[in-house]
């Protein structure tokens, strides 16, 4: 469920772009890889058997 | 009228002919990360190879690597002028994506670089998806550092526009994340993780 609540992320932040306010998009785009990099970590760490 | 609006009135034709190569050049970074993306589905439903987990998160970074572009070109549209560069903002959005994206992909293809490891899935030209992935990020790198360098100004004249071109490439880029989201949730089920190495569907 997490990977498709990023992609939906993904394509909201795609549909903010027509809102004609940047930060939003901006925002939306720096949460959206925060989020990415958090799955990332999960899946390395959970590899490796180590926790952050 | 804005001062902008001035300025693209008076612009040489030769700057809104770059411009609009320019313009040009960004739709086709957008189709050409979205061909990768059905490239990927070709081999997944294709081939009947599910991707792992970090191949769902190399995709991630490619569609916000090509969200850069596509702010640019949504943003080129408007009359109106930002405190900010708006391509200097897109091209950040690439850069940061493909940093991200090559973290990931280098990652996979350490994981399966010692000799006689087969890797993940087949190879795609002679290169698995991950190595393939690893290539697209830094194309990604390298396209976003040329196109600062040769763009003294790092705004676009107001407003270019290019509509057929621009609903075309943004509808096919929205298509094709969509079709993630399903597929996402189809492999994943009702899980909130992808297991290390799927081996069916979750969701069906």
């Amino acid at each position: 469920m997490i990977p498709a609540a990023i992609f939906l992320l993904l394509l909201l932040t795609l549909g903010s772009m027509y809102l004609k306010r940047p930060w939003i998009t901006i925002l939306l785009f720096l949460g959206t890889l925060v989020a990415i990099l958090l799955l990332f970590a999960h899946h390395a760490t959970d590899a490796l058997d180590i926790s952050l | 009228m804005s001062d902008r609006d001035d300025s693209m009135a008076s612009a040489p034709t030769s700057t809104l002919l770059w411009a609009r190569t320019e313009l040009v050049i960004y739709h086709l970074c957008i189709l050409g990360i979205c061909a990768v993306l059905i490239g990927a589905f070709v081999v997944q439903f294709g081939e009947g190879e599910l991707p792992c987990p970090l191949c769902l998160i190399q995709r991630m970074c490619m569609i916000l690597a090509a969200l850069g572009p596509a702010y640019i070109i949504i943003e080129g549209r408007s009359r109106h002028a930002h405190s900010f560069s708006v391509m200097g903002s897109g091209f950040g959005m690439s850069i940061l994506a493909a940093v991200g994206g090559m973290a990931v992909s280098t990652r996979q293809v350490l994981l399966h670089i010692t000799p006689g490891d087969p890797g993940y899935g087949d190879a795609v030209l002679g290169m698995h998806l991950y190595t393939w992935a690893l290539v697209v990020f830094l194309v990604v790198l390298l396209v976003s550092g040329l196109a600062i360098l040769f763009e003294p100004r790092m705004e676009l004249p107001r407003p270019t526009r290019m509509r057929w071109l621009t609903r075309l490439t943004i509808g096919v880029f929205a298509l094709v994340i969509a079709a993630n989201v399903v597929s996402a949730i189809v492999e994943a089920g009702p899980n909130l993780f992808l297991p290390d190495n799927p081996e069916s569907y979750l969701g069906l």
